[in-house]
């Protein structure tokens, strides 16, 4: 048998059609004595793995499943966020939450203060999940969880699970981080109704080429600080937990501000999802910086009992998950990695980097033609990308901003900072506050330009005004709409899309609900962040960052013609 | 469960939550096949919201001759390829910065470069490629998506293979 012949059975065993049986002693033939064919299969193989590893979720009605706050680019906006670029914003833009008491007020403040001087930690953790599926209605995991550094964690969770047959997979989840390194073993997400047919075989990912603070896998703050869930005007304060001890800060929040911490402690794997209404009490050891325990509890309303139903979940008002995590002595040790690695797209340099920002040298490479340099201390940190090219970047939707003596632009939707300047381009990230993302550009020696945009909007139809705590917007038009984008203080975003027709579109979130506003009924998603309305034969769609359904509904009544 | 049919029914008569109840099954493997079969994930994302409009409007035209799912799959290919006839410039920085959505979303896989690749196949490899190896369908799912025999998907499925594989193969050296 010839090469090309067994590749083409080979190719097609893979995706579960058998040869010929006459075939089938000649290809196992050729296979055992072919190196090339068996490179051929292993290549394929990593090519799958790659294929169906870690993706995006995908969108609701307009995505941002992880955090409900805005659309695009969803991962690269939750690395940054989640790392702390909004806790940070938030505070260091001066808006303190403005309902939360004064404890809770008190330890955000004291999250911002002690960002970069989070220790390494480790911890047992226990969990119990109920309502995963009606025949396993409850699950429990043991393992254990570990920030090792700026960006170096791991969850480890092993399935104590007694399933009702063979036929169930037990949903092992192992996912480690740890500099240019990344490996997770997991079963896929699989739909309930498909269970336990589906998610088959754990799947293995790994890597020696991760770059610096990529959030592919877990965002290694996350699991100890979680910025995104903790520093936000909906956090309330938690009843008291006399079954924990010491004193513990107990904070209350929704799901939806939630996910960055619950994405941190269920990684990967097959668990149940929870509504982004559902509550969250959270209780931490405030002055280490890491949650003691967690639960999430059914909200209680019509809502979310379609949303159960159309996800077969029977859930009725007990905790649907808890997770202990009790602190160990010693620092944390990260699991084995597998036998081999993928190939990595990372090529790391020896290039020096001076500090800055207050932040120690960390990883620099490259990735394709971009030189990528970072730095971090505790669980801050900082990227900037420099990519050498005669073109400038567009800048149309961007925020023209003044960096030292020359010109960049605040991309919010990545809540990045970008400027060209004598051949390159360059790009900050991190988990710093606007304005000292700009300066470390300044610093890093970059004197961009001023671009022009390349498109104007002409006609509009409502405009955002002047919000209180907002600056001034920025508009254009994309082909099928406008948009506008204004931003304030803590890094909050305001974004306004507008378009011709008389319809929403359909609801994909079957959670949406009616709101009261501008004397009609507009449609809250509180899983996309969305409030959507009809007026004068325009649809709108009014979202944002850091924005509660209150911030829009009190944005959208000032909005101006 | 509800019988598909009958949340069909119900969503043609403007149940809104039937319809979310049929396709939210959907919503993550038609943004897996978007995500991998268009360029980034902006486009994606406003082909994955097009499909379900497409969807939504044109259920009343469902026959039940296929899987809904089928059908559903055949809307957002054909979404994905009127995107891709008529995509505007949507990245910010293009060419000089196609890295950088990819550059702090990079799975450690090597995402970026094997996002590369995969652009590189032809529509036709590339469609059968991602239904088959992303999206799970088999080739008979996949040939009912695409409107080609069973052979011909596992013909471009080994042709995309092959390239991919050569693609691996250099990137080793």
């Amino acid at each position: 048998m010839k090469c090309e012949e067994a590749r083409r059975i080979e190719s097609a065993r893979l995706d579960g059609i058998e040869a010929d049986v006459a075939d089938v002693p000649r290809f196992d033939a050729h296979i055992e004595s072919c190196d090339d064919c068996l490179r051929y299969r292993q290549r394929a193989l990593l090519l799958r793995g790659a294929m169906r590893a870690q993706m995006t979720p995908p969108p609701p009605l307009y995505p941002l499943r992880e955090t409900s706050r805005f659309t695009r680019p969803v991962r690269k906006w939750v690395a940054v966020a989640a790392a702390g670029g909004l806790a940070l914003g938030w505070l260091i833009g001066g808006i303190v939450p403005q309902e939360s008491d004064s404890i809770v007020a008190g330890f955000t403040q004291n999250l911002a203060a002690q960002l970069g001087e989070v220790e390494p930690f480790s911890a047992d953790v226990a969990v119990v999940e109920r309502g995963w599926h009606p025949d396993v209605p409850e699950r429990r995991f043991s393992g254990s969880i570990g920030f090792a550094g700026p960006d170096s964690a791991a969850v480890v969770l092993v399935d104590e699970t007694i399933y009702p047959s063979a036929n169930w997979v037990k949903n092992d989840v192992t996912v480690v981080v740890d500099g240019a390194h990344a490996w997770s073993s997991a079963t896929r997400p699989c739909p309930s109704n498909l269970l336990p047919g589906c998610a088959r075989e754990p799947l293995v990912a790994s890597t020696n080429g991760r770059s610096p603070f990529s959030s592919g896998l877990l965002v290694a703050s996350d699991l100890v600080v979680s910025p995104l869930s903790f520093a936000s005007e909906e956090v309330g304060r938690a009843p008291d937990n006399e079954s924990i001890p010491g004193n513990p800060l107990g904070l209350r929040m929704s799901v939806a501000q939630a996910r960055p911490l619950l994405g941190a402690i269920l990684p990967a794997g097959n668990f149940r999802d929870f509504h982004p209404a559902d509550t969250v009490d959270v209780w931490l050891d405030p002055m280490e910086l890491r949650p003691i325990l967690i639960e999430v509890r059914p909200a209680e309303d019509p809502a979310r009992r379609a949303w159960a139903a159309t996800h077969g979940y029977r859930d009725g008002l007990e905790v649907i998950l808890a997770v202990t995590i009790t602190p160990r002595a010693g620092d944390p040790v990260l699991p084995s990695p597998p036998p081999a690695y993928d190939p990595g797209t990372f090529r790391p340099t020896g290039r020096p980097s001076a500090a800055l920002a207050g932040l120690g040298q960390w990883r620099q490479g490259w990735l394709g033609g971009t030189l990528i340099e970072t730095w971090a201390r505790g669980a801050a940190w900082l990227r900037i990308e420099r990519t050498a090219t005669d073109d400038p970047p567009e800048v149309e939707g961007l925020i023209e901003m003044t960096i030292g003596s020359g010109f960049g632009y605040f991309d919010a939707m990545s809540r990045s900072v970008v400027g060209f300047d004598d051949g390159h381009v360059f790009v900050a990230t991190g988990s710093l506050a606007l304005d000292d993302l700009a300066e470390a550009l300044n610093n890093y020696g970059m004197t961009g330009r001023r671009l022009a945009p390349s498109s104007t909007a002409e006609s509009v139809g409502l405009r955002l005004g002047s919000p209180a705590g907002f600056g001034p917007s920025t508009i254009w038009g994309d082909g099928s709409g406008l948009t506008e984008v204004s931003w304030g203080g803590g890094d909050r975003v305001i974004r306004l899309r507008q378009r011709s027709g008389s319809n929403l579109p359909p609801p994909i979130d079957p959670a949406a609900t009616g709101v009261e506003f501008r004397s009609t009924v507009a449609r809250y998603s509180a899983e996309a962040g969305t409030l959507e309305w009809v007026e004068d034969d325009v649809a709108y769609r009014l979202d944002g960052v850091g924005l509660s359904l209150r911030d829009l509904v009190s944005i959208g009544e000032q909005l101006v013609r | 469960m509800e019988p598909e049919t009958a949340l069909i029914e119900r969503a043609i008569d403007g149940d809104q939550v039937a319809f979310a109840a049929l396709v939210e099954p959907l919503r993550a493997p038609v943004w897996r096949f978007l995500c991998r079969y268009l360029p980034d994930e902006a486009t994606a994302e406003d082909v994955t919201q097009d499909t379900f409009l497409r969807v939504y409007l044109r259920l009343g035209s469902f026959r039940g001759r296929s899987r809904f799912s089928t059908w559903v799959f055949q809307i957002a290919r054909n979404a994905a390829i009127d995107a891709d006839r008529s995509r505007r410039r949507r990245d910010r920085l293009p060419g000089v910065l196609s890295s950088f959505g990819p550059t702090a979303t990079d799975p450690p896989t090597g995402r970026l470069e094997l996002d590369q690749a995969i652009a590189s196949l032809s529509p036709k490899l590339r469609q059968v490629f991602v239904l088959v190896e992303v999206v799970g369908l088999s080739y008979r799912e996949t040939a009912d998506v695409v409107g080609t025999p069973e052979g011909t998907v596992k013909s471009r499925m080994f042709l995309a293979r092959e390239a991919l594989t050569k693609w691996l193969a250099n990137d080793e050296m």
